[in-house]
């Protein structure tokens, strides 16, 4: 009898499990600052024979949200894990993992990846110049790209302290300038404020930085 | 023993192949250099380290590591302003941020070195916690 009962644990036990299939794992997009939001949704399948429910969202960062509505998942539903990200003053690749805990006990953590690029209309690089203390103080070059799509109506810059000389030289009107400086001093501190006016944009000013030793 | 040793060595280089590819080409593959130090060691580059506090400001105003300034990307911009005013290439910058498992550390990180270019930007590992479990 023990060994008939313990054939039958034997062959049920596996049978009776939850799993889950996830469409995606990780999901990337694209956005601008100016969006204030990136959003994504993870869909998941419950293949297995019993209902599974979300019971918990962990996320690596304040600017990350991770809900589930909580219900229980049945076998043969989906269920969804809707992620947010605030994109406000942010710039560049981030790459978001968000654990997910489920009372399924084949896979009570799951990790799911949102990349988000946040690509702005227009870009400085770099946002600083700096000369080492021993380095003759020769120009240096930022870049400000426009983004494709966009075209630069006007650019003007100027500087904080009347030391530091520079220069917009277009590269491209409308998409590509160099901002040549060129400090005339050591030991000095600067901020360059570029007004640049694109189309159908509001006006903005970017600002960078100029360090001498 | 000398073809059976041979083959392992085959077996071995065999799987090292993918290896390296994964390591040279893989989209999430780690970064050769790691950009984290640990508390003794930041802690051992004595004044040179100029502390960043990459956690959001309710947190920065409760406590701090001395000298730190804030650096969140709520206030990117105005911040930044500050922390340049303190900084200068002959100094290594320390961000941290919460716990070891935090990201916002390592995004302020990346942002330093890659849209300001300031070289030597370290990640403290374990964070806020790891500073306060030394300094309780």
């Amino acid at each position: 009898m023990l060994k008939r009962l313990l054939l039958l644990f034997i062959l049920l036990a596996p049978a009776a499990r939850a799993d889950l299939q996830w469409a995606s794992t990780h999901l990337s997009t694209t956005v601008a600052p100016s969006d204030r939001l990136a959003t994504a949704e993870f869909t998941f399948t419950n293949t297995g024979s019993y209902p599974v429910k979300v019971i918990g969202t962990h996320t690596s960062c304040g600017c990350t949200a991770a809900v589930s509505d909580g219900k229980p998942v049945a076998p043969g539903q989906t269920g969804k894990i809707e992620v947010t990200f605030k994109t406000l003053n942010r710039r560049g690749l981030y790459e978001e993992p968000i654990l997910v805990d489920t009372n399924d006990p084949n896979a009570k953590e799951t990790s799911i990846f949102l990349s988000v690029l946040i690509r702005d209309s227009i870009e400085l690089l770099p946002t600083l110049l700096f000369w080492q203390p021993d380095e003759p103080l020769t120009a240096k070059v930022i870049r400000i790209t426009v983004t494709q799509g966009f075209t630069l109506q006007s650019i003007y810059a100027s500087c904080s302290n009347l030391d530091v000389q520079i220069n917009v030289d277009p590269v491209t009107p409308g998409s590509d300038y160099k901002l040549i400086v060129t400090p005339h001093a050591h030991n000095l501190k600067a901020t360059i404020s570029i007004n640049a006016a694109i189309q159908g944009k509001p006006p903005r000013v970017l600002t960078a930085h100029v360090r001498t030793i | 023993m000398l073809p059976a040793l041979r083959q392992a060595i085959a077996i071995l280089l065999l799987a090292l192949l993918p290896t390296i590819a994964a390591g040279l080409w893989h989209p999430r593959r780690p970064a050769w250099q790691s950009d984290e130090v640990t508390l003794p060691a930041a802690a051992a580059w004595g004044n040179t380290v100029l502390w960043i506090d990459a956690r959001p400001d309710p947190d920065f105003a409760a406590a701090h590591i001395p000298g730190a300034l804030p650096l969140n990307e709520d206030h990117w911009d105005t911040m930044l302003s500050a922390v340049l005013d303190q900084w200068d290439p002959r100094r290594k910058i320390v961000v941290y941020c919460s716990s070891l498992s935090c990201q916002t550390s390592r995004d302020v990180g990346r942002r330093l070195r890659d849209e300001a270019n300031i070289p030597n930007v370290f990640v403290l590992q374990g964070g806020w916690e790891a500073w306060k479990k030394e300094h309780p």
